[in-house]
């Protein structure tokens, strides 16, 4: 399965899960086969198949995911097969992955291994 | 903002558990296992929601477990509704399933002590407001049912 564009993963459909607004969650987070979103305060883990954390979002936790893209800030473990980190991106902490966008202007703070294992 | 606006959707065949604050549009169509407190809920079909809400507007179409404090609360009928429920306006479609301690009161105060003695104290509203600024989310009330 190819990565889906960022477009095409903001499309409304009630697979995807969404969370945005001013929402505070905290918890574990599990989408399964489908992608997330999260453009609000989130502590906890979240896995997925993809991954979206957008501008105005704040994760703090472990993300496990075959794509990610991040737009906002993410703080912990993240371990993915591919990820982009887009120019407001930050992340700080344990980076995993295969393969590794960085956009001119990203904060990376932190380790970047590759994964050892084949994960989602 | 965007087209998504302020909408949060917990996605069909994905689970959470933990808690949820400050929600404004909240819709379900997974599993969710948390206490939330948002304005307006919407339970799918297909989702089950287990813990406590508080919310202005709650419409069930799907399982519900748990402690519900709503303004209106319009059970689908294809709902399923068990625990405790307390609401100012409720709508029930034909085919909904409530099987659950029902209270017409929206706060706890309003509540006469005897009807369910002192398991009402566990039932008082959060203090949304005042809990929302520190970031912090009300304590989920211990299960009684």
């Amino acid at each position: 399965m190819s990565a889906k564009t960022y477009e095409q993963t903001t499309s409304l459909h009630e697979d995807t899960t969404y969370v945005i607004g001013d929402v505070i969650m905290e918890g574990s987070l599990n989408g399964g086969d489908h992608p997330v979103v999260i453009d609000c305060q989130f502590n906890g883990d979240i896995t997925a198949i993809d991954v979206i954390i957008r501008e105005q979002a704040k994760v703090t936790g472990a993300v496990k995911a075959k794509t990610a893209v991040i737009n906002g800030h993410f703080n912990g473990n993240l371990v993915c097969e591919s990820l982009n980190v887009t120019a407001t991106g930050i992340v700080e902490g344990e980076v995993q992955a295969n393969a590794l966008s960085i956009d001119l202007g990203a904060e990376l703070i932190g380790s970047i291994s590759r994964v050892n294992a084949k994960s989602k | 903002m965007d087209k998504l606006g302020s909408k949060t959707i917990i996605g069909a065949g994905s689970t959470f558990i933990g808690k949820i604050a400050k929600a404004r549009v909240i819709e379900v169509h997974g599993k969710v296992n948390a206490d939330l407190t948002a304005e307006k809920v919407t339970i799918g079909e297909d989702g089950h929601f287990d813990g406590s809400i508080c919310a202005e507007l709650v419409v069930v179409s799907g399982h519900y477990k748990g402690k519900m404090q709503a303004g209106s609360v319009w059970a689908t009928a294809t709902a399923s509704i068990s625990g405790k429920l307390h609401y100012k306006t409720l709508q029930m479609d034909r085919g909904a399933a409530l099987n659950c301690h029902i209270v017409h009161n929206w706060t706890a105060k309003d509540a006469s002590p005897t009807q369910n003695g002192n398991e009402d104290e566990d039932l008082s509203l959060p203090k949304a407001s005042a809990t929302a600024k520190n970031g912090a989310v009300p304590s989920p009330p211990e299960e009684g049912a």
